[in-house]
């Protein structure tokens, strides 16, 4: 049975050559928005080439940005037969707990509890607000919540000794 | 995270709707009123509306329009120092005036580049001045300053042709050039707008003809992209010429556009100073019962979305038929007045709002304030008072006015009555035309 992608409404399509009117920065900060919305939108996982054809952005343009949501830790990939699928990170469980730095000004620590088809995982993100006061993630990492104590565990022993206060 | 702005219909009566409009956290019941805050100064009408909030239950009145080269002047000060004060919030959770009125109610820009098709050089200048990171804007009025130089006896009719002529260039411009300058411009401005509010409003061109319309729908999803890459909502929104009303085939391509556009939830427009009270046009009138009825018909259809109305003028009443949200002034003149239309050095004449002629009135011919009407005319039992406290007592009992046509909207969408009601409200009004563009029976 044919899958169809999900688009929601909320996403502001834009035809190609309009998107081209848009500056190299905000072109960018368009593709990744829409891109990471599809891929919300569809936890039964999307491919690089059914975004490609839902949007008509290039298809490097979709890799590229699938590429950078993995490694912020937003999506997942899994390849099968060669193709790649990408799926959201998980449902968040509830609010995330945010931790300001204490040290640098617009830097804050997002944890996350959440559930994908994996099992359950801590998603600590860094979080930095840019110029229009908005909170961008910047880094992220999954960690499954069995592993969670050992992980803590070991990052004191490792903090201890190497005098991290 | 996004502040999501949604609409939630919930209740009508025949072609009006009561529903809450909410943007993140904030939630308006509408109709909502907007006030347009003109003035910078005696009052700052923005420190003027933010206060009255906090002293009065102004439930309806939830907003706020702020033009955009007052933008600098009057919202980014407070907005700055408002971030620096939420960097250490205060442990007994106190919130300045402002700041709760910032997170409790939408305050909005209004670009007004509708002065770029009309010239007042003092609107002129507060570009130049304001904006003046805008390259592509300030150049444009520097350049029509020039040019206007050289028009031999200042010939009005020269001045005005030269002004179009330029519009058309700056807005319609089809080399490579102009259009990448076009676009900067727009996001400039609209990045400009991310930094200060929580929801920015389109820059576009003011609509006369087709063409201009066709640009402000791209440069609209221009605009709706950048806010939503930014993780921002933003609405839809055409400033046209008033006699863009009686051009059907206009209208129906801008009713198109906002069936064709899924994403965004609030659908703004302005008519610049279109008045169906006078000079009578009954053409104006067909038009815009007509627009209010294609609203209707796509609301019926579409209960998440939201309509908005900016400089309402006499069209203020009827509007909240189908306009979830309308902008008009706090001291009931929707046309550059401040204090009564003089020239300067001339003493202001206060006008005050007759709430029964529904009408601003010259003091000396206005009857006496009402006690029973709102609080400010409860403290005010004459006119016999310095015209700097009356010209803030006329503000504050404008807004009252407003918030209890509102509020009595409400009620009667409730008792499914509003019909009845908007004839009696319009009955001694001097505008007796809203009669006609009652469209409940």
């Amino acid at each position: 049975m044919d899958h169809l992608l999900q688009i929601p409404d909320t996403i502001k399509l834009l035809p190609r050559d309009t998107v081209t009117k848009l500056s190299p920065a905000e072109k960018d900060k368009y593709y990744d928005k829409v891109i990471e919305d599809i891929l919300n939108a569809n936890p039964t996982g999307v491919s690089a080439p059914e975004i490609e054809k839902a949007t008509g952005f290039y298809g490097r343009t979709v890799r590229d940005h699938l590429k950078n949501l993995t490694s912020l830790g937003k999506g997942n990939k899994i390849t099968r037969s060669g193709i790649s699928f990408y799926f959201p990170t998980g449902k968040m469980e509830d609010k995330p707990l945010t931790i300001q730095s204490e040290t640098r000004d617009g830097l804050f620590y997002a944890i996350n509890r959440l559930t994908n088809q994996r099992g359950k995982f801590l998603y600590v993100q860094q979080k930095e607000m840019d110029e229009y006061r908005t909170l961008i993630v910047k880094g992220g990492i999954l960690i499954p919540e069995e592993d969670m104590k050992n992980f803590i565990t070991q990052m004191h022993t490792y903090c201890a000794k190497k005098g991290v206060k | 995270m996004m502040d999501k702005l949604t609409f939630q219909h919930i209740d009508n009566d025949g072609a009006s709707a009561i529903g809450t409009l909410s943007l993140g956290t904030i939630n308006l019941e509408t109709p909502a009123i907007f006030a347009t805050l003109r003035t910078t100064q005696n009052p700052n009408d923005l420190d003027f509306l933010v206060n009255s909030k906090a002293k009065y239950n102004l439930e309806h009145i939830q907003g706020g329009i702020v033009r955009l080269y007052n933008f600098p002047k009057i919202v980014v000060p407070k907005v700055e120092e408002m971030k620096e004060k939420t960097k250490t919030p205060s442990l007994d959770g106190y919130k300045d005036p402002f700041t709760k009125f910032y997170t409790s109610n939408i305050l909005m820009c209004d670009p007004v580049l509708e002065y770029t098709y009309f010239s007042k050089p003092k609107y002129d200048a507060k570009f130049v001045d304001n904006l003046y990171f805008c390259d592509r804007l300030v150049r444009f009025f520097k350049e029509f300053e020039r040019r206007k130089l050289t028009i031999r006896d200042n010939d009005d009719k020269s001045v005005v042709k030269l002004r179009r002529e330029m519009f058309d260039a700056l807005w319609l411009g089809s080399s490579r050039i102009d259009r990448t300058e076009r676009n900067k411009m727009v996001e400039q401005l609209i990045l400009y707008q991310l930094s200060y509010l929580p929801m920015p409003t389109p820059i576009g061109p003011f609509v006369v003809t087709e063409e201009h319309l066709k640009v402000s729908h791209e440069l609209n999803d221009l605009c709706q992209a950048i806010a939503y890459s930014n993780k921002r909502e933003s609405i839809s929104y055409v400033p046209f010429h008033a006699s863009a009303i009686k051009n059907e085939e206009l209208m129906m391509n801008h009713m198109d556009y906002i069936r064709n556009n899924k994403s965004t939830k609030l659908h703004g427009m302005k008519f610049k100073e279109l008045d169906l009270h006078c000079p009578v046009d009954y053409k104006a009138r067909r038009g815009f019962k007509h627009l209010m009825n294609d609203i209707n018909s796509f609301k019926q259809d579409n209960k998440d979305k939201a309509f908005m109305l900016l400089d309402a003028g006499t069209q203020y009443y009827v509007a909240m038929q189908v306009y979830d949200v309308v902008g008009t002034s706090a001291t009931g003149f929707d046309h550059d007045v401040d204090g009564g239309r003089r020239k300067k050095g001339e003493p202001m004449t206060i006008h005050w709002w007759d709430e029964i002629k529904m009408w601003p009135r010259p003091t000396y011919d206005a009857p006496v304030p009402d006690p029973e009407h709102c609080a400010v005319c409860n403290e005010t039992p004459n006119f016999d008072f310095d015209d700097n406290i009356l010209n803030r007592k006329r503000r504050g009992h404008r807004l009252f006015d407003l918030n209890n046509d509102a509020n009595e909207f409400c009620t009667h969408v409730r008792a499914k009555d509003l019909g009845l009601h908007m004839r009696k409200r319009v009955a001694n009004a001097e505008f007796s035309y809203a009669n006609d563009l009652i469209l409940n029976p």
